[in-house]
């Protein structure tokens, strides 16, 4: 019987580094086959054709000038296609816009230095990682009732907590890096 | 960000060693319970700032989502929204008023689901937010 429970830590060998934010399996590639995928297995002869043929328009050296924010990897090819159900007009534009938005976030200074209110965001929600689905996928589960915001009403600046009241949008905003 | 992606990277070994399906997927539980109605329509503007930053930079990652224990009212508001929503982003979603605790079963076993959600799992503790 497959185990279905699982730690909530990430393994350290795991640990996610700035390119983990585009390619998830950023430093496993020797590691990992996409044979054994099951979204790969599923594929037909046609996706598989096409799957082929943009990955190597990606890797090309005409879309190198492209890509200098984070190289995006097969498997990471491969989530963007399926996403764009095999369109590789839409799904070529949805990698460029990623790496407009990987070179505006900046992941590696996000990561030396994260927000100040990150910490504080952490304490206020109430989050756990329960086990894994039949299918093998982590199941997160989020009380978002508890989140603490009558709490978060002492720890918070005030222009902060007045949100809470006002807008919660803007509350939400406030943990962004640029505040 | 930065455990959701871990916990996918993790996915991969425990999946292969473990004899189930390798995905980079994952299923959400969102449990709604004590959120009133003021509080979510204000938040309607996170949930569109959330949807513009996951949509274009993570996809693929979300599986199922089981949004818990929501108002009546919403519940039926989903069901109309449905119909003009993408049918494979609508398939994905689930919106119940309740515990969906039999629906939640079809995807995983009985010792994995939350006592409290209906099932019989107590080894993993559901943790309070820190400032309680």
């Amino acid at each position: 019987m497959a185990v279905t429970q699982l730690p909530c830590v990430p393994h350290p060998e795991h640990a996610v580094t700035s390119d983990t934010y585009l390619n998830l399996y950023a430093g496993m590639e020797d590691k990992i086959e996409l044979e054994n995928f099951e979204c790969y297995q599923t594929m037909t002869e046609e996706e598989r054709k096409t799957f082929d043929d943009f990955l190597k328009s990606v890797q090309s050296p005409v879309h190198e000038g492209k890509f200098t924010a984070i190289v995006p990897d097969k498997f990471t090819v491969l989530r963007f296609l399926q996403a764009d159900q095999y369109d590789t007009t839409k799904a070529m534009t949805r990698l460029e816009s990623n790496q407009e938005w990987l070179r505006q976030v900046n992941i590696p200074g996000l990561l030396q230095n994260p927000p100040k209110m990150l910490n504080v965001y952490r304490k206020l929600r109430s989050r756990s990682c329960m086990g894994r689905t039949q299918d093998g996928m982590p199941i997160f589960v989020e009380r978002l009732g508890d989140f603490s915001m009558f709490y978060a009403f002492f720890v918070l600046h005030w222009t902060t907590r007045r949100n809470i009241v006002l807008n919660m949008s803007a509350f939400s905003l406030s943990f962004l890096p640029h505040n | 960000m930065g455990g959701l992606l871990g916990t996918l990277r993790d996915s991969y070994d425990y999946n292969l060693q473990n004899k189930q399906p390798v995905t980079w997927k994952a299923t959400w539980i969102m449990d709604t319970k004590n959120v009133g109605f003021y509080r979510a329509s204000r938040a309607t503007g996170t949930l569109q700032l959330l949807d513009a930053l996951t949509e274009p930079n993570f996809p693929e990652i979300a599986g199922p989502i089981f949004i818990i224990q929501v108002p009546h009212l919403v519940s039926g508001v989903w069901r109309i929204c449905q119909a003009f929503l993408d049918p494979a982003v609508a398939a994905k979603i689930t919106v119940d008023s309740g515990l969906p605790t039999k629906e939640l079963l079809k995807h995983m076993d009985e010792d994995v689901l939350f006592e409290e959600l209906g099932g019989t799992n107590r080894t993993v503790e559901f943790p309070k937010a820190e400032y309680t």
